[in-house]
């Protein structure tokens, strides 16, 4: 089974405060053919879909999406503006 | 409640009953109302004939979480149209507990003379503004609070709406007396500084509650209104980061304005998004705030106070559309260079986006390098200074292109763009073009939407329903946040509208209130003179591709010219 590798990169509310700083981003090595849902099943990020945008390459995609290697997937938490 | 009527040309008050029709309106709506048949469209707008309007919202006076808005408007100086800007502070409420359904500011001043209008249970008075002329906002509210006391509301002007420049607002208190809450955009604040009124003084401490007719009622469903709102996902966003939260969604979508919206990804995004300056102002303390409330009883408190690394406090708040207008798109990372820069635009009195904007389309023209924060500075101290250059850049970014001679300026209906790039969010696009207001972020914002950007041929709908919402809100005095818990328990609103006045209302209230003023201003702009061709994006969106999307804006012309048939 081939594997991709990916990122995650995590916005306001889902980065992570640690002794030695924020939790921006995490690497991810998939198989190739899983979801985005596996993916953070794996990581144990537990998020909301309807209340989570989901970015890939600067277009929204569900968590059945299957990444490909090098993806850059941004996590989200939706707001409605600034 | 009342209609109170100042004439500056006899310096006389009148206070009149409510017409009928004006009485199951608030906020936006009621200013349409009022433009439309007390004003004539094609009057000069710091003219005589133009009538500065305050109207709270139908559900200001209550202390409901973020629904205490006050609405300012008048036929635009910047846009020549309708115009409605609100606020929060403390303006709306003491208004209403004078029993103010709508104030309006009449005829031009005869003389040279300035005025505080001061308004209490008796009526209003005319009190000389002349020591406080000049002045910048802050020290203005500091002498209007000595001389009337720390309870009062405030709506005051800077030195760029005294001098008539286009980008002036109208700032307010907010709850810790602080004028920072800026009804921004359109250009009121030269309107009002066409009458001649530096503040408006509200004394309402002997001002009554208003009557609430079913208060059972009522407190059931602020109670309701209210857990929907502390449940929602993302009042918790708003409350930790403030607005700022937005930087990485809009760069995600590559539509964060940079460098005179010339790409949509900004290079420095790391520097100034809402996590980064959380992570500044808990490491600063002293005065920073990550969390602060702008009017009394709000819970999201998604305002903050930016403070220097000694603690120091520079501005208060530091806000999205700011950053993104004065960071990226200045190709500025310096957030506290930004702050710093906000908080002169403030004490000048003008609009930080259409000042913000008027800046990018100056680099353009060479008047400094993209990134340079001291120049902009120094750009920013010529509108203080008040050379030619500073009356061309407080006039904003329409007047600004025109005075350097650039092509690429980001306005719709003179009107300067927020830190949304429409080419990238195209909905937000659609937005700009149609919202008569001219092109608005708090007109219906659509990035939140889980659709394809992109795609040209889903746009308008979207920004439709957004849009009738958005009017909606700003007439019930609701912030575009407190949409979050309505939409949980949309029926609040009809059950809160009923226990308040006691009226019958339609299930759909809302979206009704929201479609009155979108019809009511589309016919003052008619009878203004706009027409299809001011519905549409700056000319080149439509051909230069942005970056890293590639994208231009390619909504049909006839989804925006039908965009708002059958209201």
């Amino acid at each position: 089974m081939s594997e991709v590798e990916v990122t995650f990169q995590l916005h306001t509310i889902l980065q992570v405060q640690t002794p030695n700083g924020r939790i921006t981003a995490l690497r991810h090595r998939m198989v190739n053919g899983q979801s985005i849902e596996d993916a953070l099943q794996d990581l144990g990020i537990q998020i909301s879909p309807e209340e989570t945008l989901i970015v890939v390459n600067r277009q929204n995609v569900g968590v059945d999406y299957q990444p490909k290697d090098g993806d850059v997937i941004h996590l989200i938490p939706a707001i409605a503006g600034g | 409640m009342n209609v109170w009527r100042i004439d500056l040309a006899n310096q006389k008050f009148s206070l009149e009953e409510v017409p009928a029709h004006w009485e199951q309106i608030g906020g936006r709506a009621l200013i349409a109302q009022v433009l439309l048949d007390e004003v004539n469209p094609l009057c000069d707008p710091l003219g005589p004939y133009n009538k500065l309007i305050l109207a709270p919202g139908l559900l200001v006076g209550h202390m409901l979480s973020s629904c205490d808005r006050i609405s300012f408007g008048g036929k635009s100086p910047l846009t020549g149209g309708v115009k409605e800007s609100n606020a929060g502070g403390t303006t709306g409420l003491k208004l209403v507990y004078l029993g103010i359904k709508t104030l309006l500011l009449e005829n031009a001043p005869q003389d040279d003379r300035w005025w505080v209008i001061y308004l209490n249970k008796d009526g209003a008075k005319f009190e000389s503004a002349q020591d406080i002329v000049g002045l910048g906002v802050y020290a203005t509210a500091e002498k209007l609070l000595e001389r009337y006391g720390k309870d009062v509301a405030i709506a005051l002007i800077g030195p760029a709406g005294e001098r008539l420049q286009l980008a002036a607002g109208i700032q307010n208190l907010d709850k810790d007396r602080v004028p920072s809450r800026i009804a921004a955009r359109g250009g009121l604040g030269a309107l009002m500084g066409s009458k001649h009124v530096k503040a408006i003084v509200i004394d309402a401490k002997e001002g009554v509650k208003p009557e609430i007719k079913d208060l059972e009622s009522f407190k059931a469903a602020q109670k309701r209104f209210t857990k929907s709102l502390m449940d929602h996902p993302q009042t918790k966003i708003y409350a930790d980061y403030g607005t700022n939260a937005m930087p990485g969604m809009s760069d995600g979508f590559g539509g964060m304005p940079t460098r005179n919206f010339s790409a949509g990804h900004f290079e420095g995004l790391e520097r100034i998004r809402g996590e980064t300056m959380r992570e500044f102002l808990l490491q600063r303390g002293g005065e920073a705030q990550t969390t602060h409330a702008c009017m009394p009883g709000c819970t999201i408190r998604c305002s903050n106070v930016y403070a220097d690394e000694k603690g120091k406090a520079i501005v208060s708040p530091l806000e999205y559309e700011t950053v993104g207008l004065l960071g990226p798109n200045l190709g500025i990372d310096d957030l506290d260079m930004i702050a710093r820069m906000n908080y002169e635009i403030n004490d000048l009195g003008l609009d930080t986006i259409d000042i913000g904007a008027a800046l990018g389309v100056a680099a353009e023209a060479g008047l400094m390098e993209f990134g340079d924060a001291k120049r902009a500075m120094e750009l920013i101290q010529e509108i203080r200074k008040g050379t030619v250059l500073g009356r061309v850049l407080g006039n904003g970014a329409a007047v600004t292109g025109r005075a350097l001679n650039v092509r690429r300026v980001p306005v719709v209906k003179g009107q300067a763009m927020s830190a949304y790039e429409p080419r990238a969010i195209k909905g937000t696009g659609v937005t700009y073009a149609t919202s008569p207001q001219g092109a608005d972020h708090t007109a219906g914002l659509t990035i939140r939407a889980k659709i394809d950007h992109l795609d040209p041929k889903v746009q308008a709908e979207v920004s439709r329903t957004v849009q009738i919402n958005m009017a909606g809100y700003d007439s019930l005095g609701a912030c575009v946040f407190a949409g979050n818990g309505f939409a949980g328990v949309p029926e609040t609103i009809k059950q809160l509208i009923e226990a308040r006045y006691g009226w019958e209302v339609a299930e759909n209230f809302l979206q009704e209130l929201g479609k009155k003023a979108i019809k009511l201003e589309r016919e003052f702009n008619r009878r203004a003179g706009f027409t299809a061709a001011d519905d549409r994006l700056p000319e080149f969106m439509t051909y230069e591709p942005l970056p890293p999307n590639h994208s231009v804006f390619d909504v049909s012309e006839q989804d925006l010219d039908h965009i708002f048939d059958n209201l």
